[in-house]
């Protein structure tokens, strides 16, 4: 394990900033701290992030921007890691943050198609495991 | 540039990881009754999305390593530099160049990331030290991942280059005499064959002597013909003998280099030389002259090793008697350290030749660090001392304390 920081500090910044409005999920960030050296330990720092939030019922906006902020954490450590270049910081941030618009878009589109944001969620999982399995085991 | 292999694209460690993240969630979710609340798994779900549809590139890259240099001399640092042409984008691309063993990285990476763009050359450079011996560099591998660290391409491009360390040099005299028996031919320090230019003495004319060797002014001085006596340019054959014992891989470095550097003063004389590496397999190289011999030389002296010899001086017997020519001059060098090293030099001087010992001491490489090592390394400088008085009887010994220069511990033995 290597410890190298470069820009995985900004969104581990904005998301203690964004926690300590949240005391029951802040003992959590200590966790966190570890994907700094390991993106193991960031994997378990998300998914217990993940789970408190579902199990709080804290979601919404607020919940993906946690969910996204957590993710470019552990992405963008794992990038420090790999001294990766700037522009690999830009696509990744764009990325993460897309899910704020399909989240508000989805949910806009929810009043008039019943469940609409789970039925889509449920097919783009699908679709998504399908071109995985079809990657790894295909090519 | 030729590539040899290709890889299928590879799931990574992290992916895995990722993607237990994510069916974890999922199943909390449904496990607390809160089955909507799954949408959280959306940021995961656009980072599979964009890595898997818009990062898929072919590798198509082109490759080339630049050397300042082929041989470089033992200590030097040399700036290697890879040139990437790429035919296509490749948002990110791992290099990863096969650094031989025993180059020492000084500055910089054997591995870089980049982002190339489409036509683009990039250069990377990174900075070794070069040690003696003969380093292969194989094949450089390029390897494609997207962004995030997710699946990952490789291809190895075969890229072949050598570098050759060859020992340092030192300052040398030469600790004998290069008149000798062999009739020099070639750019050498000896322009006419057979009788040489230098001259000796004066002497009555003799019928037969060429006109132009007449002393006129001679002449004139005695009344009778007088003519001019040269002497003869004929050049010794040197034969130049490395013991590579293992006992004395402390200062083998400085064995080797004293070997090239007196190779390199039998060059700048005009004497030819052969060398023989007493290895457990024994290296010889006939003697020869110039300087394509000189750099064959070299380039076997960079690969030697110490080596668990024992039997320097059953090989040098088996070739004194069959290769080594009569009336050589030998340079022997050796730490001196073992029986048989010791057993090879007695009978080289059985065998009627003259040997100059060129002898590295073992122990001036140590520094000592109690006065219990100090008292010990005297012990065995003593002990040294002693055996070395011994072998004086069958050879000029130069004892070479490594702190000093050699040029200074051949004056100490030999005037020059």
């Amino acid at each position: 394990m290597k410890l190298r920081i470069r820009y995985s500090i900004f969104p581990f910044i904005v998301l203690l900033s964004l926690l300590l409005g949240y005391p029951k999920l802040l003992p959590l960030l200590a966790l966190g701290l570890f994907g700094f050296v390991s993106y193991f330990l960031g994997i378990v720092f998300l998914t217990l992030l993940m789970s408190a939030l579902i199990y709080f019922k804290i979601g919404g906006l607020v919940g993906i921007l946690l969910v996204a902020l957590a993710l470019l954490f552990i992405e963008s450590a794992y990038l420090d890691r790999a001294k990766a270049s700037r522009e690999h910081y830009l696509i990744l941030t764009v990325t993460v943050l897309m899910s704020l618009p399909t989240y508000l878009l989805i949910r806009s589109l929810a009043p008039v198609l019943p469940r609409f944001e789970v039925t889509a969620l449920a097919m783009l999982i699908i679709i998504m495991l399908y071109i995985f399995s079809k990657m790894v085991g295909g090519e | 540039m030729k590539e040899f292999k290709e890889d299928k694209y590879q799931t990574r460690g992290k992916t895995i990881q990722l993607l237990l993240a994510l069916w974890l969630s999922t199943l909390i979710a449904f496990f607390f009754l809160r089955w909507d609340m799954v949408y959280l798994t959306l940021p995961i779900l656009w980072l599979f999305f964009v890595a898997l549809a818009f990062f898929k590139p072919k590798l198509d890259v082109e490759v080339k390593r630049l050397i300042p240099h082929d041989r470089i001399l033992e200590g030097e640092i040399v700036e290697i530099k890879l040139k990437i042409k790429s035919n296509e984008r490749i948002p990110s691309l791992r290099i990863v160049e096969d650094l031989p063993k025993g180059l020492e990285l000084v500055e910089g990476d054997k591995e870089f990331l980049i982002s190339i763009k489409k036509g683009e050359v990039r250069e990377l450079s990174y900075k070794v030290r070069i040690r003696r011996g003969i380093y292969e560099f194989n094949y450089v591998k390029v390897e494609y991942q997207d962004p995030f660290g997710f699946f990952k391409k490789e291809k190895i491009v075969e890229l072949y280059d050598e570098i050759v360390g060859v020992p340092k040099l030192e300052d040398v005299v030469t600790p004998y005499s290069t008149k000798g028996t062999k009739v020099t031919i070639g750019t050498l320090p000896s322009p006419r064959v057979g009788e040489g230019v230098e001259f000796h003495a004066i002497r009555e004319y003799q019928p037969g002597d060429p006109l132009k060797i007449i002393n006129w002014k001679a002449t004139a001085k005695t009344g009778e013909i007088m003519s001019n006596e040269y002497e003869s340019e004929r050049k010794v054959d040197v034969v130049l003998i490395v013991d590579a014992t293992y006992r004395g891989k402390d200062v083998f470095d400085y064995l080797i280099r004293a070997t090239a550097s007196f190779m390199l003063d039998c060059l700048n004389n005009g004497t030819s030389f052969g060398l023989l590496l007493a290895e457990e397999v024994p290296l010889w190289i006939r003697v020869d002259y110039g300087k394509r011999h000189f750099f064959k030389c070299v380039d076997f002296l960079s690969m030697a090793k110490p080596d668990k010899n024992n039997m320097i001086a059953y090989q040098v017997e088996h070739l004194l008697k069959t290769k080594f020519p009569a009336r050589a001059q030998i340079l022997y060098f050796s730490p001196l350290i073992t029986e048989e090293g010791m057993e090879a030099l007695k009978l080289l001087y059985h065998y009627g030749y003259k040997v100059v010992v060129i002898s590295p001491n073992p122990y001036s490489v140590f520094e000592p660090k109690s006065e219990e090592e100090e008292l010990a390394l005297k012990l065995l400088n003593l002990k040294r001392k002693a055996q070395l008085r011994r072998l004086a009887a069958y050879g000029i010994i130069i004892d070479w304390d490594i702190k000093k220069p050699l040029k200074s511990s051949i004056a100490e033995v030999v005037k020059i």
